[in-house]
């Protein structure tokens, strides 16, 4: 089926309780493009799982509407089960099975041509060839990580949904999957909903981040755009080490120009918070003064700050 | 993929697992050490329904009673769901699964006993005595089929396998102990006579009690009792059930139609009851 955009999500909403009466879902608007890898990150209870769990067709939505693939994800929940490839969190497999029988079985439900050819390469990307013929029940929990990716890529499947892919695994095991995600993205252009409490993992892999909190949207965009959305909000830090005068001094000069918010001496270093981009202004306020700057940077928002600011942190 | 063959899937691996399970071999070997007693020893046919209208119950609940709150509890209901299949096929192939495994303890023991008493006695092999064995069987697997399919409906209620376990347990021993007892209790009371006195009005007053009782049905049909429970008297009725060979096969269908349709019928209740609960859940 031709779709524009792999995941449409139009106003969806879930409530639970008898009456309704938690909102764990509230409203939600976006959209995802092709190939991209679309971050969805939240506090605990934020609504990330809920979320997913209705795009994949676990949950019913109680009201608005989806589409991943083209496809309603109410009335055709089997033609996206398809041509998606899930990752769930928590995520069980058959203990007493070895991972090739597993995945023999998953691989029952898809017409693959040649399963075992599948099986076989599928588990050597992962890193699982090794344990091809171990039993589940004896992986480690990044093996069973691995192993689980190994399953939603049975189908090879057009998107994917990871729901906390590199929980609880290893540093190395982490990068692994990551690079992996990245790679499946850049080379097979499949597009990838991932759901992370990592924010380096997101801010390293995602082209587009959405953030949510209480159930609603709070911001969609890339790192950057996200960032300049709080600078909006929250005005711009400025670092910097000065010489040849004294820092009081500079602090009290800079705090007569328009649009400086604030400044802060600590450690010999100048703290000035803005509320727009003010460098120039700045750098020639020192510069009248007879100082010498020796650092002046902007004070970076990582993901992690920014994500704090947008849920009021 | 079609949705029928994801059934087999769920089917196939249903019966796979059941097989290497323990509680496989052990039910086997019950049913056809009971069996062998019978067919070596001088008890009573009777007896033997009775045994396995009582107690073999319980093992067909172990069959049953993990049947989805296994996959539950170890998440791999969340991975599962994610794969082209709905839930009702879930529960489909898990009933054919539950279903063919306890056909193959039924059955295969049967035969086994059947062939055994042939060659140990040396009796000439009659169409009519194998046929009647079959028809035995085939009400047994009903009235176990029941107990399975119960399990199964409490393994999509309950939260842990042991309270699955502990509620077919509980619903065994008051279909197959208490609730003898109580319908005669009860009969006693509505028609104010004693069980002694053994009156029509008292008799007719449990006999239609007893259509609650699963094993009841059960016993109409293989051995013509009204009950076969502990606790209660079993009052032996002119017809002596579908083994009785004074009477055609037909004739018995006719006299036995209502019992037939319920052991048919009670497995299928359950089986939807399961669908609804399942189906009404959230993953």
């Amino acid at each position: 089926m031709e779709y524009e955009y792999p995941i449409i999500v139009n106003e969806l909403t879930k409530k639970f309780g008898k009456q309704n009466e938690i909102v764990a879902v509230n409203s939600l608007s976006f959209k995802v493009n092709k190939g991209e890898i679309f971050g969805f990150i939240g506090p605990n209870g934020a609504g990330k799982t809920t979320t997913m769990k209705m795009l994949i067709g676990l949950l019913e939505p109680t009201g608005g509407e989806g589409h991943v693939a083209g496809f309603d994800i109410v009335k055709e929940i089997i033609n996206i089960r398809q041509i998606t490839g899930v990752l769930p969190e928590p995520a069980g497999y058959y203990d007493d099975l070895t991972a090739r029988q597993n995945l023999r079985f998953y691989a029952s439900f898809y017409d693959i041509p040649d399963k075992e050819d599948k099986i076989e390469k599928l588990l050597e990307l992962l890193g699982l060839s090794d344990a091809i013929d171990q039993k589940l029940g004896g992986f480690s929990t990044g093996m069973r990580k691995r192993f689980g990716l190994a399953q939603a890529l049975i189908n090879d499947p057009e998107i994917i949904f990871l729901d906390e892919p590199t929980s609880g695994i290893d540093p190395k095991g982490a990068q692994m999957m990551r690079d992996l995600i990245k790679k499946l993205s850049r080379e097979n252009d499949v597009t990838i909903f991932l759901s992370s409490h990592s924010m380096s993992e997101v801010e390293e892999i995602c082209n587009r981040i959405a953030v949510i909190e209480k159930g609603k949207l709070l911001a969609v965009g890339t790192v950057e755009e996200l960032q300049d959305m709080v600078r909006e909000k929250e005005g711009v830090q400025y670092i910097l080490e000065i010489s040849d005068i004294l820092l009081q001094d500079a602090a009290d000069k800079l705090n007569e120009i328009d649009g400086v918010h604030e400044t802060c001496i600590s450690d010999d270093v100048l703290y000035v918070h803005t509320n727009t981009h003010m460098r120039t202004e700045i750098a020639k306020s020192i510069k009248l003064m007879g100082g010498t700057v020796s650092r002046f940077e902007e004070d970076r928002m990582d993901l992690q700050k920014v994500f704090l600011k947008l849920i009021g942190s | 993929m079609t949705n029928k063959n994801a059934v087999l899937i769920i089917a196939k691996k249903e019966f796979s697992d059941k097989l290497h399970e323990p509680s496989f071999l052990v039910m086997m070997s019950i049913f056809m050490v009971t069996l062998f007693v019978y067919t070596l020893g001088s008890s009573s046919f009777s007896n033997v329904a009775r045994v396995i209208g009582v107690f073999f119950p319980i093992l067909a609940i172990a069959l049953g009673y993990d049947g989805i709150i296994k996959e539950k509890n170890s998440k791999s209901l969340n991975v599962l769901l994610t794969h082209p299949l709905f839930r009702d096929n879930i529960i489909t192939g898990k009933f054919f699964g539950i279903s063919i495994t306890l056909g193959l303890v039924v059955f295969i023991s049967l035969i086994i006993i059947a062939a055994s008493d042939f060659l140990i006695s040396g009796k000439i092999v009659q169409f009519e005595a194998l046929s009647r064995l079959m028809i035995f069987g085939i009400f047994t697997y009903l009235y176990l089929l029941t107990f399975a399919v119960f399990a199964l409906f409490t393994s999509t209620r309950c939260k842990t396998e042991i309270g699955s376990l502990a509620w077919g347990v509980v619903i065994w021993i008051n279909m197959c102990f208490v609730l003898g007892p109580t319908i005669i209790m009860l009969s006693s009371i509505i028609t104010g006579q004693s069980m002694f006195e053994m009156t029509d009005k008292f008799f007719s007053t449990g006999a239609l009690l007893f259509n609650i009782s699963p094993i009841h049905h059960f016993a109409e049909v293989t051995v013509g009792n009204l009950d076969l429970s502990y606790g209660t008297f079993g009052i032996q009725r002119d017809v002596h059930g579908f083994l009785d060979t004074k009477y055609s096969v037909s004739y018995l269908i006719g006299h036995y139609w209502q019992n037939v349709i319920i052991l048919l019928a009670l497995p299928v209740i359950l089986l939807v009851a399961s669908y609804i609960s399942f189906l009404r859940e959230n993953i």
